[in-house]
């Protein structure tokens, strides 16, 4: 009782035959065709290309996201820039010793004092550091000391008159545009030291001339530290929540159900997406870096060291991203997680408030984000042209980021087993 | 016949539960072939792993002679899918749509011809959010038909539709059938399937109840054309008398089987003959949804079992 059908092969739809356009890549090759399965294969550019295009008009047509891509960090950098725009370094300034003195029980005491004062707060340098203006200048540290050896005794011989003809001294070194943290620093030091000259005797303890070390012939001012902060919060904010964003709707409305039935493969998906987000980010950089240097003057050292955090760096943060969307149920779930990881991080890292102006034993804390390692690392080639300092922090965010690529990969599925 | 999806003794287990419960069936080349059940019965279990989509269990799956999950590349660049509940993004036009899949699937295509076979053309610039219920399932079928697909797979693609789009559906479908192209279509619609389908399976927990064209299964499982009279007690008795074995009779409306032509005649001739009044006279025959309530039960709109 069945229908008499014509059997064989369909008839080509009318008028718009679909024919394979553009040969993909090498189709003539002698070799059997490439087995794929929807997660693996070749990449296509075409394709990537295809994705590419369909997810950059979902995204300009909806004005909410062009407004926290593009506006909202324009927005930023003018509030911070009127906060922070004229103001020079905090009040407590980082204090970098060495040390060169051991353990002598004067040394000690002159350490005591000077942490009294209030003005500073110490940062001890290894007595193997080497030059301490060289070790100053590779870590964009604008005020340090060096304690020589046979300070402590000098200065107990000097105390008590024993023997006043050896001066005791310590070596300052300071940023001297950066006048205001440089005659805090002085002022500390000579306090300290004043300490033990009050006990009835001449003056016995003395600085002679700091010693000039930074390297910038500028003094960076908080705005300078603003606009990678900034940086750093464009380039956490946008891949993750997109990411985030994109793996749970599109787990959520079945759409990688309906892609896994196309040839597009989840690799050509994600450098789509990827791709995305490196151009979405250095739109960013551009809009920050301008305005802050147009309106607010911001000093900004453009490196080409900045072109691999700007690539890294929303890597690290899209893969998290995709993560925390695929690992998460519903995506309400994923919402939440996401923001727990991102609030934190971008007050402690140093997006908004830079790290040296936080309290010292909240400074710490700033390390445990990944975040921190971008904005210090964009900070080091933008502030202080500091390449030694830049290569670490981008060490450290390669790592991150493979480790947090690999994961995403592997656990991100087009399809239920 | 050529057999372009054969399927062997397939098992889905998640977990405890056995969503397919070894099914057998095959569907010729140019067939349409109906998958039809009440939710949770196992079919978009089964149309998902004849996809790709899933992995099963266990069984033997072949469509279009490749094993689906492992050739899921090479099957989707041949095959057409309309998932169910398909969705595709806000703020994306059909005709961007259409011009996406095919650079995706490496073809040309016109967007503006594909629109014009799911009578789609009209909302070609439209944002797919700016679309109705039944504009959305028409770009789900033009997106299926991109890649000029031998084999379509068509899960529930008129639900939610009203009766004018679904028929509208219903003609594309006839269409493309009429081009040589398989469709394998999932519904819980019993008109639909009665009015598409070359065969048809009923699914229920997970396995097939049974399977066969819609006229068969009519035959096999219905009661059989019948002549049904409302009629006066006196001629109640005298057709009882005169027509005999197999005549029901309940409630003041007579009903005789009338498989055989010749009984037809004689209860008419009977009727006739009488000169007794009858208000109402009819001949009966099951529809496939008759045939679907007594094995399964009857379905709500959403494709519940609204009783066993």
């Amino acid at each position: 009782m069945t229908t008499d059908q014509g059997k064989g092969s369909p008839k080509p739809l009318p008028a718009s035959a679909p024919k394979e356009a553009i040969a993909p890549e090498a189709s003539a090759a002698p070799a059997p065709r490439p087995r794929r399965s929807s997660s693996g294969g070749p990449l296509n550019p075409r394709r990537v290309w295809a994705n590419f295009v369909l997810y950059a008009r979902s995204y300009l047509r909806s004005p909410e996201a062009v407004f926290f891509t593009l506006l909202f960090p324009f927005i930023l950098v003018l509030m911070f820039g009127a906060i922070f725009g004229s103001s020079s370094s905090p009040s407590s300034v980082a204090l970098y010793v060495q040390n060169q003195d051991g353990n002598n029980s004067t040394t000690l005491a002159f350490y005591h004092y000077l942490d009294q004062t209030g003005l500073v707060s110490i940062h001890n340098v290894s007595a193997n550091a080497g030059n301490m203006s060289l070790y100053m200048s590779q870590h964009s540290y604008s005020n340090g000391i060096v304690i020589p050896p046979g300070f402590g005794e000098r200065l107990w011989n000097l105390t008590y008159g024993h023997q006043v003809g050896v001066p005791a001294e310590v070596h300052l070194f300071v940023n001297p545009f950066d006048q205001a943290s440089a005659g805090i620093v002085e002022g500390a030091v000579s306090s300290a030291l004043n300490t033990f000259n009050t006990r009835g005797l001449p003056p016995v303890a003395y600085f002679p001339t700091p010693t000039a070390v930074s390297s910038t012939t500028y003094t960076p001012k908080t705005i300078d530290y603003e606009v990678p902060g900034l940086i750093g919060f464009a380039i956490l904010m946008n891949p993750l929540f997109a990411m985030v964003n994109v793996t749970a709707e599109y787990k959520k409305e079945k759409l990688f159900k309906a892609l896994s039935l196309t040839p597009l493969t989840k690799g050509e998906w994600l450098l789509s997406l990827i791709l995305w987000n490196w151009l979405m980010t250095i739109i960013s950089t551009v809009i920050l870096f301008v305005t802050g240097v147009l309106v607010f003057g911001a000093h900004v050292i453009v490196g080409p060291l900045i072109i691999p955090f700007l690539l890294l760096g929303p890597l690290f943060f899209a893969a998290l991203g995709m993560l925390i969307g695929t690992l998460s149920k519903k995506a309400e779930t994923a919402g939440i997680i996401s923001n727990l990881f991102a609030f934190p991080m971008m007050f402690l890292s140093g997006a908004f408030i830079p790290v040296s102006v936080m309290p010292s034993w909240l400074q710490p804390y700033a390390r445990i984000w990944p975040l921190y390692y971008v904005i210090n690392g964009i900070q080091s080639v933008s502030v202080f042209s500091n390449t030694a300092q830049a290569l670490v922090d981008l060490g450290l965010i390669a790592i991150m980021a493979s480790i947090t690529f690999v994961a995403a990969v592997f656990a991100f599925r087009w399809r239920e087993e | 016949m050529d057999a372009i999806i054969e399927v062997e003794g397939l098992v889905k287990q998640y977990g405890p539960l056995r969503a397919v419960d070894g099914i057998t069936f095959r569907v010729p080349r140019g067939q349409v072939f109906s998958f039809l059940g009440p939710n949770g019965a196992g079919k978009t279990t089964t149309v998902e792993i004849l996809e790709g989509l899933r992995r099963a269990s266990s069984g033997m799956v072949h469509v279009l002679g490749l094993d689906p999950w492992r050739h899921a590349g090479e099957l989707h660049r041949k095959v057409g899918v309309m998932p169910q509940g398909f969705r595709f993004f806000d703020k994306v036009t059909p005709r961007e749509a259409v011009r996406y899949y095919a650079r995706l699937f490496g073809v040309s295509v016109d967007p503006q011809e594909v629109l014009h076979r799911v009578l789609l053309e009209e909302k070609a610039d439209d944002t797919y959010d700016k679309l109705s219920g039944g504009q959305k399932q028409k770009l789900g079928v033009a997106l299926a038909l991109v890649n000029d697909p031998e084999l379509l797979f068509l899960d529930e693609p008129t639900t939610g539709l009203d009766p004018q789009a679904r028929r509208a559906v219903w003609e594309l479908l006839r269409e493309l059938q009429k081009e040589g192209r398989t469709i394998f279509l999932t519904t819980h619609y019993l008109e639909e399937a009665e009015q598409l389908a070359d065969r048809v399976a009923i699914l229920h927990h997970g396995t097939i109840v049974t399977e066969g064209s819609p006229t068969e299964l009519i035959e096999r499982h219905g009661q059989g054309p019948r002549l049904v009279l409302k009629a006066v007690p006196e001629l109640i008795s005298l057709l009882e008398r005169e027509v005999g074995a197999g005549l029901k009779v309940h409630d003041g409306t007579v009903i005789v089987p009338i498989q055989q032509k010749g009984v037809l005649l004689r209860a008419l001739e009977v009727v006739d003959r009488s000169g007794l009044p009858w208000p109402e006279i009819n001949t009966e025959r099951d529809t496939l949804e008759n045939v679907f309530i007594s094995m399964v039960g009857e379905l709500d709109e959403t494709g519940e079992v609204r009783r066993e």
